[in-house]
This record gives structure tokens, C-alpha cells and sequence, in this order.
């Protein structure tokens, strides 16, 4: 039976014409067209996707290029840090606090809040600094301060020992205290 | 793509169509399946063209399509109505032989490994290598399709059919 069996597919696959199917007489021109059909559309699938790689690298290219130019930044200014006169044998330095005085007449401030600027020779109320006695601090103050102090550069300024905290950008100071006055 | 190309559909068509019939058990999903393998190694045709056997690369193109084919179409849907039945308009002219019907009742897979077994004479290494599976994927499929076309031929005999 299993040798029947193979026997009767090989006839019926390679002999028996029953199996055979006419072509019609255009069939290989409908091949040809397809394969060109399938060429067009590869080639056009291929052009679109070129153009839409080159349009896309030049929004990013044109996204990356105008990232950070988009606005001017003004110039920096060099801080003005105020320059104490001290000298070195003296020991004096020139704190970065707000021990100069300020006069912004526009400053605004909340109702109730102290406020933003005072007058030269006013002690701060809200100032809670706390200096040693024996820590001198040394101020270069613009204005004219009240008596009291006086700085090695001659301007005087209120004895206030918890006016005199150390900054915290800068190293603890030492304040010539006149007693002189 | 040139005339060689126009050549050799001219040469290969009939024997590229009988092969198809025999693949797919209908002349007309014969006949698309060569036309769909000739296209698409048509838009290669100068890298298929320096194979030692065009037509044989032609065939296993054709076999694997097939089999991709039966692969999408048999994830069935369900449906509320069963679906008009296509009406065959000219009927095989091997509809009354039971070899042939019991070869179109079995599963593509099964029917490729035949009719590249009996038609193509390849062996069972050669099969595996143009499925693309395993040597003993080959050996179960053919013996499973081997036993199925036994067993529906002495049913037919049973039955009194014609043999």
C-alpha cells in the first residue's frame, strides 16, 4: 500500500496532464507590468522617505542651531564690592553685609513689614546680630554714619554689638572702636 | 529588469503554473501564487539570476508563500452568518480522482512536504531547508500526511469509489 501510494503521487504529479494549467496569452506581460508597478512604488516609497530624513534633519539641525540664541543676555556687571582702606597693620577689612546704608527711595514693602531701607544713622530694628565685644569689626560705610564708631577710615557709625555678626562670605573682622569720642 | 527576465517567465509560466495547481489543489490560487512569487523575484531579478536554478528558487518561493498565506487566513473570526460560498466555475478536471481529493484535504504544511517530496524529489533535508524548520518537523509532517491519505483512499475504497 505505501509503495502504491508513492507511486500514484509520482504519476500523478509528474505524468498526469490533468494537472496542467493553460497560461493566457498575455500572462508574462502582467508579470512584467506587476514588477514594474512594485518598482514604481518602491522607488517612490524610497524618494519619500529621503525627503522626509533631509526635512527632518533640517528642523532639527535648525532647532539645535537656534537653542540658546534666542535671547540676549545683558552684559555682566562686576560687583561692586565695596573696597575697604584699610591697611594691614591696622587689621581692618571691609565686611559684604548691609552695614552700608541704604537710601532706596523706591523700594516698596507689605504693610506692617519693617522696612527695606532706613536712614543713615538709625539703628535696625530687625537686626539681631550678636557680636562679641571683643570681636572687632572693622565697616566701611558709605554716608555718614553716627558717632559712636568709628572705622579706621575715619566714618563712625553706632556701637551696636549685635550689629556686628561676622558675614558669611567673608572671614570674622576686627572693628577699631574709639572710645575717644 | 531587461528581456531575460521577460524570457524566462515565457519558459517557466507552464511549468511554474502546473506546480502551483498541484500546491495550492486550484488552478486559479495557483495562478496568483505565480504570478505574486514571479513579481516579487522579478524586482530582484539580477541577484536571482546568478542562482545556479532560477525556477527551483522560483518553487521555494512559491512554497513559502503559500504557507504564509494559509498562516494569516486560518486565524479564524467568528460570524454571525456563515459567509456566501464561493461558486467554482470550472470545476478540476481532477475532482473525480481520490488521490487528488484527499491531497487538497490536508493542511498546507502537509501538502507542501508532499508535493516537494513526490513533485520536486527533494529529501527530507532539502524540505526542511526550504520550510525553514527541522528535519524532524519534515519527518512528522510527512508521515501524519502519509497516513491521512492512506486512510481517506481505503475509506474511498470502502465506500466503492473509483481508485
Amino acid at each position: 500500500m505505501s509503495a502504491d501510494l508513492d507511486d500514484e503521487l509520482r504519476r500523478l504529479f509528474t505524468q498526469d496532464a490533468r494537472l496542467d494549467v493553460s497560461a493566457r496569452a498575455d500572462a508574462d506581460e502582467v508579470v512584467l507590468a506587476g514588477v514594474r508597478r512594485g518598482r514604481r512604488v518602491r522607488a517612490a516609497l524610497a524618494m519619500a522617505g529621503g525627503a522626509a530624513a533631509v526635512v527632518g534633519v533640517i528642523l532639527v539641525g535648525a532647532l539645535l542651531a537656534g537653542f540658546g540664541r534666542g535671547e540676549e543676555l545683558p552684559p555682566a556687571e562686576s560687583p561692586s564690592v565695596p573696597t575697604g582702606t584699610s591697611t594691614p597693620s591696622s587689621g581692618t577689612s571691609t565686611p559684604l553685609t548691609e552695614d552700608t546704608p541704604q537710601t532706596s527711595s523706591h523700594a516698596t514693602s507689605a504693610p506692617g513689614a519693617p522696612p527695606l531701607s532706613r536712614t543713615p544713622g538709625q539703628p535696625d530694628p530687625s537686626a539681631r546680630r550678636v557680636t562679641p565685644p571683643s570681636a572687632p569689626t572693622l565697616t566701611t560705610s558709605i554716608g555718614s554714619p553716627p558717632s559712636g564708631t568709628r572705622t579706621e577710615s575715619g566714618a563712625s557709625r553706632p556701637t551696636d554689638p549685635q550689629r556686628s555678626t561676622p558675614s558669611a562670605l567673608s572671614s570674622p573682622q576686627r572693628t577699631v572702636t574709639s572710645n575717644s569720642a | 529588469m531587461g528581456d531575460d527576465f521577460g524570457e524566462f517567465v515565457r519558459a517557466a509560466m507552464p511549468s511554474l503554473l502546473r506546480y502551483g495547481h498541484a500546491l495550492t489543489g486550484n488552478p486559479h490560487d495557483g495562478a496568483d501564487l505565480v504570478q505574486g512569487a514571479l513579481e516579487r523575484v522579478g524586482r530582484r531579478w539580477r541577484s536571482v539570476v546568478r542562482i545556479e536554478d532560477p525556477v527551483a528558487y522560483v518553487r521555494r518561493a512559491m512554497v513559502n508563500a503559500h504557507i504564509s498565506r494559509w498562516r494569516r487566513r486560518r486565524r479564524e473570526s467568528l460570524v454571525a452568518e456563515p459567509p456566501e460560498i464561493p461558486v467554482d466555475p470550472a470545476p478540476s478536471r481532477l475532482e473525480n480522482e481520490p488521490l487528488w481529493r484527499a491531497l487538497r484535504a490536508l493542511p498546507p504544511r502537509q501538502r507542501a512536504v508532499v508535493v516537494l517530496r513526490y513533485y520536486d524529489g527533494l529529501t527530507e533535508e532539502e524540505i526542511a531547508t526550504t520550510l525553514g524548520v527541522s528535519r524532524g518537523t519534515v519527518k512528522s509532517q510527512t508521515s501524519k500526511a502519509m497516513a491521512t491519505l492512506r486512510l481517506r483512499l481505503e475509506r474511498t475504497m470502502a465506500e466503492g469509489g473509483v481508485r
